[in-house]
C-alpha cells in the first residue's frame, strides 16, 4: 500500500516536472511560431499599404534638425542634449510632418517597418501603434501611444519581446554606437544612429520623455528613436532602453537606403508587387480617408 | 497510476501504444492551446514595456489610447 502510494506520488512530481518544462517551451518556442506567421501578414499588409500612397507635397517640415551622421566621431557616451550641428548624408530635404503615418495609425493599420543590419540583414520588424498584448504578441514592436512619431521632435519609442512571441528583440544588446536603425513608414525613410544603451527599472519612464531622459525638457529640433524591451533575458526584472537619434530622412520615391535596399526589395516582391519598381499608377485606387 | 491507465487502455499492445500515443498528443495540444494561453495572461516572461501601462499586465486600452 505504502509502495503505491510513493509511486502515485512520485508520478505526479515527475507530471509537474514535465509540465514546467511544456510549458517553458511553448512560452518560448510556440508563442513564436504564431508571431512569426502574424508578422509576415503585418508585413504584407505595409507593403500593399504603402501602394497606395502619394508622394509627400513639399511642406514646411517638422523643423527636426539632422543630427550629425558621426562617422568619424568616437564612442559618444554623453548622448542627452546633444542635438547635432546639422549636416547629416541625406538629400537635404526637411523632414516631413508624418501625415501618412497618422492616417495608418487611425486606420489601426500596420504604421511602419524597422530595420537594422546590425541584428541581421534579414531582421524586419513591423510596428504597430500601442503596447498591449493585441499589439507586441501579434507583430514586432508596439509604439508607445503617448510618445511622438518618427521626423516628429521628440521620441518615437517602440517596445518588442526579448524571449517570447518570435522575440524580436532578443539582440538588442548587440547595438552599438554608431549603428543605423532604418525606419520605412509612409512618410518615407528614417536613418537613425544609436546613441547609447542602458538598464533601468521598469518604471523608469523619463526614458520615454521627448528628451530621453529628461522629462522636464520640451524638445523642438531633435528626432530620437528608443527601443525598449526585457532585461536580463528571461527575466522581467529590468528594461534595456536603446536610443538612436534621427540622421537622415528619404522619401519613399527617393528608394531605400543602400545598407537595406535589397532586403525592402525583396519584402516587397514578397508581398507580389513592389511599390518603388512600378511607377505606374493604378486608375482605381481609392483615395486616402 | 500511468501504468494502470496504460493497462486499462483496450485492445492488443500496438493498439495500447497508439492510443497512449494519441492521448499524450491531445494533452499537449491542449496545453499548448489552451491552458498555456490562459496562464500566460499572468505576463511571467513578456512585459518589455516601460511605465505603469505595461507593468500592469492587465488588458490595457486598444491602439489609439
Amino acid at each position: 500500500m505504502l509502495a503505491r502510494i510513493v509511486s502515485v506520488a512520485g508520478e505526479l512530481l515527475i507530471t509537474v516536472g514535465v509540465l514546467g518544462l511544456l510549458f517553458l517551451a511553448w512560452e518560448l518556442w510556440w508563442t513564436g511560431l504564431d508571431a512569426e506567421r502574424d508578422r509576415d501578414d503585418a508585413t504584407d499588409e505595409l507593403f500593399s499599404n504603402l501602394e497606395q500612397i502619394e508622394p509627400h507635397a513639399p511642406g514646411e517640415g517638422t523643423g527636426v534638425t539632422l543630427g550629425d551622421s558621426g562617422d568619424s566621431a568616437g564612442s559618444d557616451d554623453d548622448s542627452d542634449g546633444d542635438s547635432g550641428d546639422g549636416g547629416g548624408d541625406g538629400d537635404g530635404s526637411v523632414v516631413p510632418e508624418p501625415e501618412n503615418m497618422r492616417r495608418f495609425i487611425e486606420d489601426g493599420q500596420v504604421m511602419a517597418m524597422v530595420y537594422s543590419p546590425r541584428l541581421g540583414s534579414d531582421w524586419a520588424a513591423p510596428v504597430r501603434e500601442g503596447i498591449g498584448d493585441a499589439q507586441l504578441n501579434t507583430t514586432g514592436l508596439g509604439h508607445y501611444p503617448s510618445t511622438q512619431l518618427p521626423g516628429e521632435p521628440g521620441n518615437f519609442a517602440m517596445a518588442g519581446h526579448r524571449q517570447t512571441y518570435g522575440h524580436v528583440l532578443w539582440d538588442q544588446d548587440e547595438l552599438q554606437a554608431d549603428d543605423r536603425i532604418y525606419v520605412q513608414s509612409p512618410d518615407g525613410f528614417y536613418t537613425y544612429a544609436v546613441r547609447s544603451t542602458e538598464i533601468v527599472d521598469p518604471g523608469d519612464s523619463e526614458v520615454l520623455a521627448e528628451v530621453p531622459g529628461s522629462p522636464e525638457e520640451t524638445n523642438d529640433d531633435t528626432s530620437w528613436l528608443t527601443l525598449t524591451t526585457c532585461h536580463p533575458p528571461y527575466t522581467t526584472l529590468q528594461r534595456m532602453v536603446t536610443h538612436a537619434e534621427l540622421v537622415d530622412h528619404r522619401s519613399l520615391e527617393a528608394g531605400a537606403p543602400e545598407a537595406i535596399a535589397d532586403q525592402v526589395d525583396e519584402l516587397a516582391r514578397a508581398d507580389g508587387t513592389s511599390p518603388f519598381a512600378s511607377g505606374d499608377a493604378e486608375t482605381d485606387r481609392e483615395e486616402g480617408r | 497510476m500511468y501504468a494502470w491507465i496504460f493497462r486499462s487502455l483496450p485492445g492488443p499492445l500496438w493498439v495500447r501504444i497508439l492510443i497512449a500515443l494519441g492521448l499524450l498528443a491531445a494533452v499537449v495540444l491542449l496545453l499548448m492551446e489552451v491552458v498555456f494561453p490562459w496562464v500566460d495572461q499572468f505576463n511571467l516572461l513578456n512585459d518589455s514595456t516601460i511605465g505603469d501601462a505595461g507593468a500592469a499586465g492587465g488588458p490595457t486600452p486598444d491602439g489609439a489610447g
